[in-house]
Formats: C-alpha cells, structure tokens, sequence
C-alpha cells in the first residue's frame, strides 16, 4: 500500500524514468486517490522540464582563462612523497649551502635576488580548499632527475612559494640532494630575502604569531612555556588536520576548513612545540593537533 | 582519443590533452559552479578554480572512477566549502545587508535561444527557480543541480557524493520537494491548483 510518502519517492523516479511498471501501478493507484499527490506529481513534473532547460553554455573567454591559468602554471603533477616536516628555514638553508659550494666551484651563474610575497598562491578561497591536496615535496635523494618542486607547502612540508626561489633551489638541489649534513648559518640577506609561509605577509605572520602565542599561554597545554614562540611555520590544513584537531567548541570546529592554517609553533625537531590551527581570515586560533 | 588517454598525457604536463579534458566537462562545471553559488561570477571563478585544482593534483586521480566523476567531486567540494565560508562571513559581518547581498547573487543568465515573449516567461521562470535554489539546503542544492541540470545519473551522483544509490533517490526526491515549496511560497510559478503538501 502506497502511502504519500512513498508516493513523493515513486513521483521523483517517475521523472527520471527509473520506475519499474510495478511501481508506476502502485504510484497510479495512489495518485487517482490522492489529489494532493496528483498536483504534487504535476507541479514537480513542470519543474522537472523548467530546470532542464537551465544548463548554460560556457561564457565567452572562459574556456581560455582557464588554459592560461592552467600554461602560467609551472608545476607538473608528481606523485606524493611523505616525509618529515622540514621548516622552510631549514630547507632555505639546504638551498643555501649548496649555492655556497656552487660558488666556490665556480659554476654558480644566477644571483640571489630575493622573492616577494608568494605569488602562487592565488586569492580565492576555493582554490585553497585545494591546496592541502597538492602533491610533489622536494626530493631529497633525487634518483637521476633534478627534483622538483610544488608551489605550495603539504603535510608538513614548507617550501619556497615564489618560482624564482622554487628555480633556485631546484638547481642547487641537482648538485647534491641527499646531504643531510649540519648547515652553516644563513646570512642575513638571504633569510630577509626569503617568502613568507604559505604566501601570508610578514605583517600577517606577525598577527598569527601573537595570536598563537596569546592562545598558548592560556592553553594550559604542556610545556607551553618552555615553546619558543619565536619560531613559526605555517602551512594549509589537510584533511587529516580536520580529522585529528581538537577544537574547544563546536563553533570553532564547524569553523575549521582547508583553507586554513596549520601552525607550527616551536621548534619540532625536539619536543617544546604546539601545532596549531588556525582560521584564515580573523587568524584565530580554532584547535591544535595532539602530538604523540 | 578516450578519457583515459587525455588523464595520461596530461599527467605527464601534456597541456593540449589537459584542455580536451577542459572542454569535455567546461559545461557541466560551470554550470555547477554557477547554480550552488547562485552567482555567474563567482561560478565562473569557482570553475575556472577546479580546473586548475584537477591540473595540479592530477598524480591524485587514479582511475577509481571516471575523470569527469572525480573533477566533478572535486568541484562539488570547493563549491560546498565556498558557501560555507560565505555563510560564516555573513553571520560575522554586522553591517552587511543580507537582502543586498541576496539580490546581487541572483544576478541572471542570459537566454538567447527563444522568442521574446517566450524569453520573457522563461527569465521569470529561471529567476524563480534561481531564487528557490538559492533558498534550499545546499546539500539539496547539490543533487538538484546535479540531477536536474548537469543530468548526472544516480550512479554518477552516488559516486561523486560517496552515497548509496538508495541514498541518492531519497534525497532527490526530498530536494525537489523542498523546491517546489520553495517556488510554492514565491507563489505564481505553477499553472493550476497547488497541493497542500
């Protein structure tokens, strides 16, 4: 025995042309019983032919400003590798021991000039919602291939976000990738030279510093006073951040998304570090990841 | 040349392969975009977004399902998240005005494929529709765009979706109701006697 309820479901597969000839019985024996379920069935079919009509054409200029965004694009899609966070000072330091042999070899013909504020990174929220998802972290032990690199940092990984300091550290890396010997000290003009994580301004990653700073220190979490807050690494949340995080409230969970921060407050080599959460637009603090 | 060959030779930073795959699904996705955000502009922004999504995180598509199922789920999401972060801007801005903002995001698709008058009722319609869209769940949003317009199967949304075929059918069927009430409360857009339900 059909009921209305039923009936709405029998209605909607009947305008998809999913009905078995047993359902449609059923359905037309309810339907001649049923004047609300008639008009029901009549006006969901009007509206199933008005929306059908309602797919547009690409606009002009599309179809081209996608392929020319695709063309600016210098990453070619790698696979994944997993590996240990590595701050982006360390890996700038990498790049800058291997200039230093590069030069002392005499082979080194590009100049260091520094990079703006990452240009990659482009301003819509939608495209960040991707960029956690990204693939291709620098290769360190590079099999025959000059490692490459993606515009963007993933999974704990920090990378140079201007295609100048990418093309740099791409061709440094070919003379020798697998040192992981200790590094001199970066000069001063290299490091001021350096992009900010995750393409934010040195103003911004201010802001995000004093605003993880101030949560840890009323956080309450272990060692959060033995964190050197000084220390700062932002990244893109990724999916296992959402999974993971602990949020104080329900609010700043339904918050949380992958266009946000995920910071590394501290210095993760030891064990004095946090990793935060943290929203893109008003930089505070929604959560923090355990860390086991 | 199949899909299958294209998702290759793109992988490997074959641009020309990349855009076969642009244009077999341009259409699809934009109309996507355009009908979750109930906006032209921030719909063609938002596809132009995808692909560009789908091109650097290609290595990531491994043929479970087809390219355009996963371009599509992929869309879908930037979309979703994209609304939800509207939504909290909105709630957070105190000086906004919300029914400004309702009515620049109804902003109309142009149809030029019928006579005036003919034009004339089907602009009320599409701005009728537009507006209900926009007034239901985006979850419902989601499976009526994606049914209705973009004629995905119920397979096809499943698998975009991870739901059950069963799952699916329930939800088309609630999302068209809630349509229609919508349009019903708009009233004028049904000819003859509505229902009570």
């Amino acid at each position: 025995m059909c009921d209305c309820e039923r009936a709405l479901e029998l209605i909607s597969l009947d305008l998809d042309g999913a009905l078995t000839p047993q359902e449609r019985q059923e359905l037309e024996a309810h339907l001649s019983a049923c004047p609300d379920c008639a008009a029901l069935a009549r006006e969901l079919g009007e509206l199933h032919q008005s929306m059908r009509s309602l797919e547009e054409d690409v606009p002009e200029g599309f179809h081209q400003a996608v392929m020319d965004r695709v063309h600016a694009e210098k990453v070619l899609p790698l696979p994944r590798k997993r590996s240990d966070s590595v701050s982006w000072r360390r890996w700038a330091s990498l790049a800058a021991v291997f200039a230093v042999v590069l030069v002392g070899a005499g082979s080194l013909g590009k100049s260091w000039t520094g990079g703006s504020s990452g240009t990659a990174v482009t301003a819509g929220g939608a495209d960040r919602a991707m960029v956690s998802q990204e693939a291709a972290l620098p290769q360190e032990t590079p099999a025959g291939g000059a490692p490459e690199l993606s515009l963007y940092g993933v999974q704990g990984e920090s990378a140079p976000t201007t295609r100048e300091a990418e093309e740099k550290v791409s061709m440094n890396a070919e003379a020798d990738a697998a040192s992981e010997s200790p590094l001199p000290t970066v000069g001063p003009a290299l490091m001021e030279a350096a992009p900010t994580d995750a393409g934010l301004t040195e103003e911004q990653r201010d802001a995000l510093s004093a605003s993880c700073a101030a949560w840890l220190q009323s956080s309450g979490l272990d060692q959060a006073e033995a964190i050197d807050t000084s220390l700062l690494t932002v990244e893109a949340v990724t999916q296992e951040d959402l999974e993971a995080a602990v949020c104080s409230g329900e609010d700043q969970r339904a918050l949380l998304d992958l266009n946000d921060y995920r910071v590394t407050l501290g210095d993760p080599s030891g064990s004095a570090y946090a990793l935060l959460l943290c929203d893109s637009d008003t930089l505070e603090v929604l959560g923090y990841l355990p860390i086991e | 040349m199949t899909e299958q060959e294209l998702v290759q030779r793109a992988r490997k930073g074959d641009e020309l392969a990349f855009e076969q795959l642009v244009t077999d699904n341009e259409k699809r996705i934009y109309n996507l975009c355009c009908r979750l955000t109930g906006n032209p502009d921030d719909g063609a922004e938002l596809a132009q977004e995808a692909f560009l999504n789908a091109w650097r995180g290609l290595e990531k598509f491994h043929g479970e399902s087809s390219f355009a199922t996963w371009l599509y789920r992929l869309t879908s999401n930037v979309c979703i998240d994209f609304l939800r972060k509207e939504k909290r801007r909105r709630s957070l801005s105190m000086t906004l005005s919300l029914d400004d903002e309702e009515e620049g995001r109804q902003a109309e698709l142009p149809d030029q494929r019928f006579a005036p008058e003919e034009r004339l009722e089907q602009a009320e319609n599409r701005r009728a529709i537009a507006q209900a869209l926009e007034e239901v769940s985006p979850e419902h949003r989601q499976v009526l765009v994606m049914r209705e317009i973009n004629g995905l199967s119920y397979a096809e949304i499943g698998q975009v979706l991870g739901l059950e075929e069963g799952t699916v059918k329930s939800r088309i069927a609630r999302a068209r109701a809630a349509l229609r009430k919508r349009l019903l409360e708009q009233g004028n857009f049904f000819g003859g006697p509505s229902s009570t339900k």
